[in-house]
């Protein structure tokens, strides 16, 4: 029974922290403007994200040794410094697009302008990173992220033509003003959204964390292979329902206020309670994580102690970046730049960044020496290079359409 | 010697890229100003629809107000740095900046009214506002 | 291979791939450093070695501000660079297991500088997270 329970928490959980500010902005957008056209992409990254999960949650289970540890170790020092480098910045960017998230949570409870509540929420994270311990934060904010299924909720009550959101999702929209460099623009976002780098750092650490061992694989294969797609199907319906409500009135959507408009259309004040709940459990979660992960990436690169399993002042270089980097987040906040548009960049920024995490993590996925006789299969391997090849091309793609299509404009 | 080469080839390429990315004519600056006043009156008119009905809260519906009044008059000052190349633009931009304009008057009495009563009343001129916007749309896009 | 293990059979180590940028953790698993260079026995930079000479041996790991130095060329001085003796080595695996405590390491002394100066006067710095027994997480 208690397996039972542990296992449902742990798929709950990784829907719940599937979502975040990246993913919730860009399906709200994609919907408003192209529809369920894009869906495909989503699909292809939520794939993409199990592959990857996957594995490098095993290599770190069954070596015992996370990412960056790894990447140092394996690649050597150059190619580890600018993937350190790389992968480092585009955290950074995530991290403060993720504060946003949370202040403009909180401004559509509140009234109050989100600039007032980035201090406050980055304080009140660090607290949590300080104090909490890793399994309550995970499940804390994975349960309560789950409230987003408000928005499959939402999708069901708005009553849409099913035939005709099928028909988006195969045909495309035929009335849409959009240009096609700013469909494969979208395409890319929306990979690098369900991609997000991050996402590894902080499950292969982790398992680490949680001092996973071979036996822990099969239940994170479970929670990833039933979780990810489920937290899919939620993107989905995010995007479904900006389709629904927003696309025929060409409301293209820019801050995520207008995200709630279909929510209050379909479930009026009550649903609307719920998301908001959901979006600021998900955006804190996501803003937990990727502070984590930039301490992890650092500190595993550079051999430092780290780990929220250690008292602080076992940790403290650890711990002193991670507060540099929620000061750093604040800052850029403060200087009023959009956390929309900042969203924006990090998710087209995470699928640039992909290969310099992926490419290291198969490789040693694959190596005997780490792996022992869980190395990759035939078959994971197979579609494992498959993905290989759509990452490095969505990372090719990014920069070109990001500057061709204005950023999506 | 390799790593400059690499270094040149990124160069070229990047600046190629940036020169084929398509320089809008004005009249697509137009289309997008007008555009994206068109998405700000629309989602305030739903917006104060839905807290009318009790749908939304007042802290959504005020930041939303707050949000779209920003994007409007965002893509009011972007009129500035169209460039005009003949008299039509000209008076294209004329009936877009007024549209526009009058769009956004609405939106920010629609703000102050619900930041300072509790309560919108002037819907009727958003939506007014609205069909301007989109009428100076269609001739625009018609006009394609 | 040297010193301390006298009843092991010799094993093969490339230094580049078993040594080079490996984690070190002291004796109750935390890491400390990543190697960064080897200190030789007798091997002075720059002058010939006299032909029957014996082969240097490994006296220590070193660590240090080497990652510039690394990828643009040229070695940080001696004095600059932290000492991990050869024959406190216990394990030498995927990672290098010593068996000391950090606490006698110079290798520890920015992390024990952060945590006296910054992080250990911040309250609650010095206990684990809510809840979180105290044991050392095994592997890294």
């Amino acid at each position: 029974m208690k397996k039972v329970l542990g296992l449902a928490l742990g798929i709950l959980t990784a829907i719940g922290g599937f979502l975040d500010i990246g993913d919730l902005v860009t399906n709200a957008v994609v919907g408003s403007r192209f529809g369920l056209s894009l869906g495909w992409a989503v699909v292809v990254g939520v794939i993409g994200i199990c592959i990857f999960a996957q594995m490098s949650g095993r290599v770190a289970a069954v070596s015992g040794r996370a990412t960056f540890e790894l990447i140092r170790e394996r690649l050597g020092l150059r190619v580890g410094v600018l993937n350190l480098g790389a992968s480092f910045m585009i955290n950074l960017m995530t991290l403060t697009a993720e504060i946003g998230g949370v202040a403009l949570a909180l401004q559509l409870v509140s009234s109050v302008s989100y600039l007032l509540w980035v201090p406050f929420a980055a304080f009140a994270l660090w607290l949590v990173i300080w104090r909490v311990k890793f399994s309550i934060m995970e499940n804390v904010a994975g349960l309560v992220g789950l409230f987003l299924i408000g928005f499959a909720v939402g999708l069901f009550l708005l009553g849409p033509d099913w035939g005709e959101l099928g028909r988006q999702a195969v045909h495309g929209v035929s009335t849409s003003n959009e240009k096609v460099s700013t469909y494969w623009f979208y395409a890319v976002a929306l990979f690098g959204a369900a991609m997000t780098p991050y996402e590894v750092f902080f499950f292969s650490s982790g398992a680490v964390e949680e001092g996973w061992s071979v036996k822990d694989v099969a239940r994170s294969r479970a929670n990833v292979l039933v979780g990810f797609p489920l937290g899919g199907l939620l993107s989905l319906a995010i995007a479904g329902c900006a389709a629904v409500v927003l696309l025929p009135q060409l409301i293209s959507v820019t801050a995520l206020s207008q995200v709630m408009l279909p929510v209050a259309v379909a479930g009026g004040k009550v649903l609307l309670a719920f998301i908001i709940l959901g979006i600021v459990a998900a955006t804190a979660g996501a803003a937990l994580e990727t502070t984590l992960s930039a301490g992890y990436t650092i500190a595993q690169f550079l051999g430092w102690s780290w780990g929220k399993f250690r008292p602080p002042a076992q940790a403290a270089r650890f711990h002193l970046l991670m507060i540099i980097c929620l000061i750093v987040g604040v800052g850029t906040l403060m200087t009023g730049v959009d956390p929309i548009q900042v969203t924006e960049m990090s998710v087209v920024f995470s699928a640039l960044a992909l290969p310099l995490t992926y490419l290291p993590i198969l490789i040693v996925a694959n190596d005997p020496e780490y792996m022992g006789e869980h190395v990759n299969g035939q078959a994971l391997n197979g579609i494992a290079l498959i993905y290989l090849v759509i990452i490095l091309a969505a990372a090719i793609a990014a920069i070109p359409l990001l500057i061709i299509t204005g950023a999506g404009q | 010697m390799r790593v400059s080469m690499w270094a040149a080839g990124l160069i070229l390429l990047l600046g190629l890229i940036c020169g084929c990315s398509q320089q809008s004519t004005a009249t697509e600056d137009l289309i997008h100003a007008l555009s994206e006043a068109h998405s700000a009156i629309a989602s305030s008119v739903l917006g104060i629809d839905l807290y009318d009905q009790q749908r939304s809260t007042r802290a959504v519906t005020e930041t939303l107000l707050e949000d779209m009044a920003e994007q409007i008059v965002d893509a009011e000052r972007a009129l500035e740095t169209v460039t005009i190349d003949s008299e039509q633009s000209q008076s294209e931009r004329d009936a877009a900046l007024a549209a526009i304009h009058t769009g956004a008057a609405a939106l920010l009495t629609s703000r102050d009214q619900l930041q300072q009563r509790g309560a919108v009343d002037n819907t009727a001129d958003l939506e007014a506002a609205g069909h301007q916007i989109d009428s100076v749309l269609g001739q625009l896009r018609g006009g394609q | 291979m040297t010193s301390n293990t006298g009843s092991e059979a010799s094993r093969w180590l490339d230094a580049q791939l078993h040594l080079l940028d490996r984690q070190v953790l002291d004796v109750d698993g935390v890491p400390v450093a990543v190697v960064d260079d080897l200190e030789l026995s007798e091997v002075l930079v720059g002058q010939e070695i006299p032909i029957d000479t014996p082969p240097p041996v490994i006296t220590a790991l070193l660590s240090g501000p080497a990652l510039a130095t690394r990828i643009f060329g040229g070695r940080p001085p001696e004095s600059r660079m932290q000492r991990t003796l050869w024959v406190d080595i216990v394990e030498i695996d995927v990672v290098i297991r010593l068996g000391v405590g950090r606490d006698i390491l110079d290798l520890a002394w920015t992390e024990g500088w952060v945590r006296d100066r910054i992080i250990g006067r911040i309250p609650g710095g010095r206990h684990t997270p809510q809840g979180e027994p105290n044991d050392e997480r095994g592997r890294s």
